[in-house]
């Protein structure tokens, strides 16, 4: 047996460990509640086991008999989804300028751009597609417009965060010169965050084609439309047929999008 | 020459010249962070117009906030900073900004745009005299502004870099591409801050030659720091001595010798 007279061990729970395993239960046992308050059930899953073997069989195999009209509400998407990028993109740099702690002109424009950004992100798409349906009507400019406003959301403040983190040394130098706040963000934030700035808008790309696919179901244009039509005549076969070309359209997007990455970055 | 005390700078038998204008006059600076012992405490002095002079002194002697008081951007506690007799305290940001373009900045780190070409890097010295969004790039700078940049590249021998990405560079080219930058603004008064501080000392030694060997030729103002004592004394008219905030040292350099220089850090 060791010798240990008058050592003392560490408690195997210390103070800090006791609140965060209080802590983790506590969160634990909120999921499970929050399961069987919205009817989570396995026994219902595993009843529906036979229904989706049975749809899935529908599918087989895809209807190609309208691929024309698919093939056009797929281009729809994929024009809705570049347009959003492109104009989304545009404005999420211009407000993460004003975003951005060391470029904003005042401190409350940093707070309204922050702010706008963080509620263009926290709002969903969907939500937003509904409104823009309400207010410009069905079609996919609602839909180009919901994009836009998505991807200020998501790049506004990836763009503000990438222009905070660039090495101050170029820009003290060209302020140092007597540049103006347009040279210092063109001449060294710009290029010093260009990096970045690419990453985010092809994933930005990335998501607003995604979405663009979802964004119909609400009548805001694309191939979601055609989708849901689909499902709704259990037309199995069809929405097959659907399912496919999106899955070939996003493939397509991610793999020109990480070549662009790999190319540019 | 004089330890110890801030003191006017020192008269050698036979070294009277004609005076010369001030370009830079600091009259009784004092700085302090947060109400925090004094960064830079009751500081005066003089360079005039073509002179060189060395800021000597140990790390966190004030070298580098002094640099910052002098071209505006960090306001002092309370003293004057006049250069080329404006008042920098008087100015609104327009009018500093003005004042700011006649002075050239050469700090440590080069401060290059790492992604953009040596010519690019070169043509933004320009930007203190317009704003002009074309001067961004070379690819769309005038014809004449680019030419003037490769020359200015030419001067410290690098015309043959000019399409090269600065991120390409070693740190001794880097520094020359700085110092072409500088040159770019067709400055009246360059301060250099340890400008061959990161270099290894062969290239410190080449760059710090050209760097000095050009201001003289083109009859600029120069005032760097430096921790070489032996830079100080190559290179400079006259050398301040700063310690713990306060001038400790100021006096012709031919009149000094490393023992003098020495015992600033020994204090």
């Amino acid at each position: 047996m060791n010798d240990i007279q008058g050592l003392s061990l560490p408690p195997r729970i210390d103070r800090d460990g006791a609140w965060r395993l209080i802590a983790f239960l506590s969160a634990f046992g909120f999921v499970f509640w929050a399961a069987g308050t919205i009817g989570f059930s396995l026994g219902d899953l595993i009843t529906g086991l036979p229904n989706m073997g049975r749809i899935l069989s529908e599918m087989l195999p895809p209807d190609p008999t309208r691929l024309g009209p698919i093939g056009r509400a797929l281009g729809e998407t994929f024009l809705m989804a570049i347009v959003g990028a492109a104009l989304g993109i545009g404005g999420a740099f211009a407000l993460a300028v004003l975003a951005a702690r060391q470029l904003t002109p005042h401190v409350l424009c940093y707070h309204l751009a922050r702010g706008l950004i963080g509620f263009f992100r926290t709002v969903p798409d969907l939500v937003w597609a509904i409104f823009f349906v309400a207010t410009v009507g069905l079609g996919p400019f609602a839909g180009t417009l919901t994009i836009i406003v998505d991807t200020i959301g998501f790049c506004g403040r990836f763009f503000a965060e990438a222009m905070e983190e660039v090495d101050p040394g170029p820009q003290e130098a060209l302020a140092a010169l007597g540049a103006g706040r347009a040279g210092l963000v063109f001449c060294a934030v710009v290029p010093a965050a260009m990096p970045s700035f690419i990453n985010s808008a092809l994933f930005s790309l990335e998501k607003a084609v995604r979405s663009s696919v979802i964004l119909g179901i609400v009548g805001a244009g694309g191939i979601g439309i055609e989708l849901k039509v689909a499902m709704d005549m259990f037309e199995y076969s069809r929405a097959a047929t659907i399912i496919l070309a999106l899955f070939a359209l996003v493939l397509f997007v991610e793999h020109t999008s990480a070549w662009l990455r790999r190319r540019v970055l | 020459m004089a330890m110890a005390a801030a003191v006017p700078a020192i008269d050698l038998p036979g070294s009277r010249q004609e005076p010369r204008p001030v370009d830079l006059e600091v009259s009784q600076l004092c700085l302090s962070w947060n109400g925090t012992g004094s960064v830079i405490d009751r500081l005066s002095f003089i360079v005039c117009q073509g002179e060189a002079v060395a800021l000597i002194g140990p790390n966190g002697s004030g070298k580098t906030t002094l640099m910052r008081l002098l071209l505006g951007l960090v306001r002092p506690k309370s003293g004057s900073v006049r250069l080329f007799g404006e008042e920098l305290g008087t100015l609104d940001g327009a009018r500093l900004r003005r004042l700011r373009a006649q002075v050239g900045l050469i700090s440590q780190r080069h401060n290059l745009v790492p992604r953009l070409c040596v010519l690019t890097n070169v043509i933004h010295g320009a930007l203190c005299r317009s704003a002009n969004p074309a001067l961004w790039r070379q690819g769309t700078a005038p014809r004449a502004v680019r030419e003037e940049a490769l020359a200015c590249l030419d001067r410290v021998g690098l015309a043959g870099l000019a399409g090269r990405r600065a991120d390409g560079l070693s740190g001794g080219e880097s520094q020359r591409v700085a110092i072409a930058r500088a040159l770019m603004q067709r400055p009246r008064m360059i301060l250099a801050d340890e400008p061959v501080a990161s270099l290894d000392p062969q290239i410190a030694e080449e760059v710090m030659a050209l760097f000095a060997g050009l201001m003289k030729r083109e009859a600029i103002t120069l005032l760097y720091s430096s921790h070489s004592l032996d830079d100080a004394l190559r290179y400079s008219d006259r050398v301040l001595g700063l310690n713990r905030g306060a001038i400790r040292l100021d006096a012709p350099s031919r009149a000094l010798g490393r023992p003098e220089l020495r015992a600033l850090y020994d204090e």
